[in-house]
């Protein structure tokens, strides 16, 4: 998790496969397109998410507003899914 | 996004806390299957829980430990305190409380009972926060068209509601006077074969009205509703009107119609214009000044609108807009004063603590659309758009005034059968159930709470919403803790009041 | 009683690192637990060998007791998460019984009001507009 961004700043971000679901994530990719530029892949226990492009006029941290969505989304995910 | 909580509490405004179990509990102690499902919270010196079926009780933090852990015995006042509640498992009676379920779930057995049709995007008004894609007064193209009006009242009288409300909105809907008046007739002549319990309401600025107007609406039992919001240097300010004096336009109309419902033998304690007001950040400081317009021009009932993030309401978020807790400290300074009004004698109440304090304290689901679950969205409501777009409610529609149609559902030219059972409803439907929601539930106030997903959308990017982190949790949250707090500390008047405000009933006249 | 540890407290970047044992709670109790913190804090989970770990930023600077206090309501929060847990398993069967006997009756219900007006959108208040200060008992009849 990053501070806020700087100019076309990139990011590398891993979540814990037992902890996230990959639908969950690609939910927040999806949230966040317009921020930055995601790209997804499975590393080992861990699914490792490249973010690049990062928008700089965007007050906040992208990258960890987009760590709480892919955490909300799993929990949400997984209750739904029983 | 950009929807998060980083703002302090109004400190006016008492707030709920976790419950402390790692100090009052020890997790080998517990006795799980003691209770029906719960969740519970830290109200003053008291622990408020509350189960699925809607019942709560206060208890003292020994009353919950002894709770948690099981302990406490038939006879024993404790025991019975919680049998009374359900929430002793042993002691539930399954087809009462599933009367009781069906009873407050009437609303899923049946189809939407509320359809806006939006018959013009014209207004002669400027209103600084308006949701609708407004247009100027010559802009005719934008009315709903006959055809399109009777599609519309022909689809709406497909719902498998007994009850329908046709609702005219705008713009200013009396600017399309001759298809009000056509939808109108129309839907009456429909009815006499539909048989449905058919009702109109009008939400109208009042700038247009004129006695021949009004002599057809009052002979053809249309509600009229309008919005006021406080005194005339304040309503102006906000509601630009180019060709008069909006505020006093409004009341001398209001007063007039009061007076003809008076002259029809209607009771004016039921029957009255009824007005709305939208708080702007000039509406912070002059609670106690919007409450007294309120009560001066006869209302029995203030509904404090938080502005929302619709439409031009938007755009102007800057010069008008709050954050949340602004907002919140103004909702307790106002409710704090009307509570105050009553004890006085003055009949006034606030329309989101009624609406919960109905579910709360009467065990009655008002179907207050923005309150249920699942929420509102296509199936307890329709917006029609003047083109013939058919979307999930007034707020799909606002989505869609500012360029994302995510909302819409279809067109007058769909049948009913496709628009309810389609995807989109479908997927409406269940992004609006809290049992979905992680924080919801296991939140106290789950039984009387609600989703409303195009709020979700607009303030999340997501139709499921980040409860802990939304405006929309925090706004109903924090009114059931400002409630809840008010009840502890309640004597017997207070509870006398707060059981007046659940009163809800039928306005008779109404219904054609 | 706690059982979560603090790994790491840094009020400089307001970061504290917490874990536990696996085996303590399940992933849903986590995952509940962890969620009452978005608002607060930035959170990522993560897991290293036979622990959990969670790791918050605060959202704001947060003094090193306020953090501390945060380390303590999570450990508070995953007791809370745990009983309603507990409890579900144990009797969520109730509440699962009852709706499933309410709506078995559906039909019966929607039938009686085929023989005219039910009550269905009569009472509803859907814009939350309902005429008020009348006590229930003179209230007319649907």
């Amino acid at each position: 998790m990053s501070a806020a961004q700087a100019a076309g700043a990139a990011a590398t971000v891993r979540f814990h496969k037992e902890l996230y679901d990959e639908q969950a994530i690609a939910d927040a990719t999806a949230t966040f397109a317009d921020y930055a530029r995601f790209g997804v892949r499975g590393e080992g226990d861990h699914f490792v998410v490249d973010i690049s492009d990062l928008d700089s006029e965007i007050e906040g941290d992208i990258v960890a507003e987009f760590c709480n969505f892919a955490l909300a989304n799993s929990a949400a995910l997984r209750r739904n899914d029983g | 996004m950009g929807d998060t909580m980083l703002e302090t509490r109004a400190a006016n405004l008492p707030k709920g806390s976790q419950v402390a179990l790692a100090e009052l509990t020890d997790p080998a102690e517990w006795k799980p299957d003691f209770a029906v499902p719960f969740n519970q919270r830290t109200i003053g010196g008291k622990i408020v829980i509350s189960n699925d079926f809607g019942d709560w009780l206060f208890l003292t933090q020994e009353e919950f430990r002894d709770f948690v852990e099981g302990r406490p015995q038939p006879g024993e006042p404790l025991y019975e305190k919680l049998k009374r509640a359900n929430f002793v498992a042993s002691e539930i009676d399954f087809l009462d409380q599933s009367l009781r379920w069906r009873r407050k779930k009437e609303y899923l057995f049946y189809g939407p009972t509320l359809h806006a049709f939006v018959l013009t995007h014209r207004c002669n008004h400027g209103c600084q926060y308006c949701h609708s894609s407004i247009v100027g007064m010559d802009r005719m193209d934008t009315d709903m068209s006959i055809e399109t009006a009777e599609k519309g009242v022909d689809l709406a009288f497909q719902t498998t509601a007994h009850g329908l409300t046709i609702e005219f909105q705008g713009g200013e809907p009396t600017a399309n006077w001759d298809v009000l008046r056509h939808i109108v007739e129309y839907a009456r002549e429909k009815n006499k074969t539909a048989k449905k319990i058919l009702s109109f309401a009008l939400v109208t600025n009042l700038s247009l009205m004129d006695d021949e107007k009004l002599e057809f609406l009052l002979d053809r039992h249309v509600q009229i509703c309008t919005s006021l919001d406080g005194p005339e240097d304040l309503h102006n300010q906000i509601r630009i009107f180019r060709d008069g004096n909006s505020h006093q336009t409004l009341l001398t109309w209001m007063k007039k119609i009061n007076q003809r419902y008076v002259d029809m033998g209607l009771d004016p304690n039921q029957y009255r214009v009824e007005a709305l007001p939208t708080i702007t950040r000039p509406s912070l400081t002059r609670w106690k000044e919007i409450v007294d317009t309120f009560v001066e021009v006869g209302c029995r009932a203030v509904f404090l609108r938080k502005l929302d993030p619709f439409g031009f309401a938007a755009k102007s978020a800057k010069t008008l807009g709050y954050s949340m807790d602004e907002f919140l400290e103004f909702y307790a300074n106002a409710v704090d004063y009307i509570i105050e009004l009553n004890r006085q004698g003055v009949q006034v109440m606030e329309r989101h603590a009624a609406i919960m304090l109905n579910k709360i304290l009467a065990d009655d689901e008002p179907n207050y659309l923005d309150l249920r679950i699942p929420g509102g969205a296509c199936i307890g409501q329709l917006g029609y758009a003047p083109d013939g777009s058919i979307y999930s409610s007034d707020e799909g529609r606002f989505v869609a005034s500012m360029g994302d149609d995510m909302f819409r559902i279809g067109s007058v030219d769909d049948s009913y059968q496709d628009l309810m059972g389609g995807a989109a409803t479908r997927a409406l439907v269940m992004a609006g159930l809290n049992d979905g929601h992680p924080d919801c539930v296991s939140c106290v106030y789950k039984p009387w709470c609600g989703q409303q997903v195009e709020y979700n959308y607009k303030t999340q990017g997501s139709l499921h919403g980040h409860m802990r982190d939304s405006t929309w949790c925090k706004k109903h949250k924090s009114i059931f803790d400002y409630l809840m707090h008010k009840l502890e500390a309640a004597d017997e008047k207070d509870m006398e009041m707060f059981r007046l405000w659940t009163t809800n009933r039928t306005l008779d006249h109404f219904i054609v | 009683m706690a059982q979560s540890q603090i790994e790491q407290l840094d009020p400089a970047s307001s970061t504290l690192v917490l874990s536990l044992d696996v085996d303590l709670y399940s992933r849903d109790v986590l995952y509940a637990a962890a969620y009452v913190f978005i608002d607060r804090a930035y959170i990522l989970l993560d897991r290293d060998a036979d622990r959990y770990m969670v790791r918050m930023r605060a959202k704001q600077k947060m003094p090193d007791e306020t953090m501390r206090a945060m380390a303590g309501e999570f450990e508070n929060e995953l007791l809370a998460q745990a009983l309603r847990e507990q409890v579900g398993k144990a009797n969520q069967a109730i509440i699962e019984g009852i709706t499933a006997l309410a709506i078995s009756g559906a039909t019966a219900v929607a039938e009686s009001h085929a023989d005219g007006p039910g009550l269905d959108g009569f009472v509803d208040d859907p814009k939350g507009l309902g005429a008020p200060w009348q006590n229930k008992e003179e209230a007319p009849e649907g």
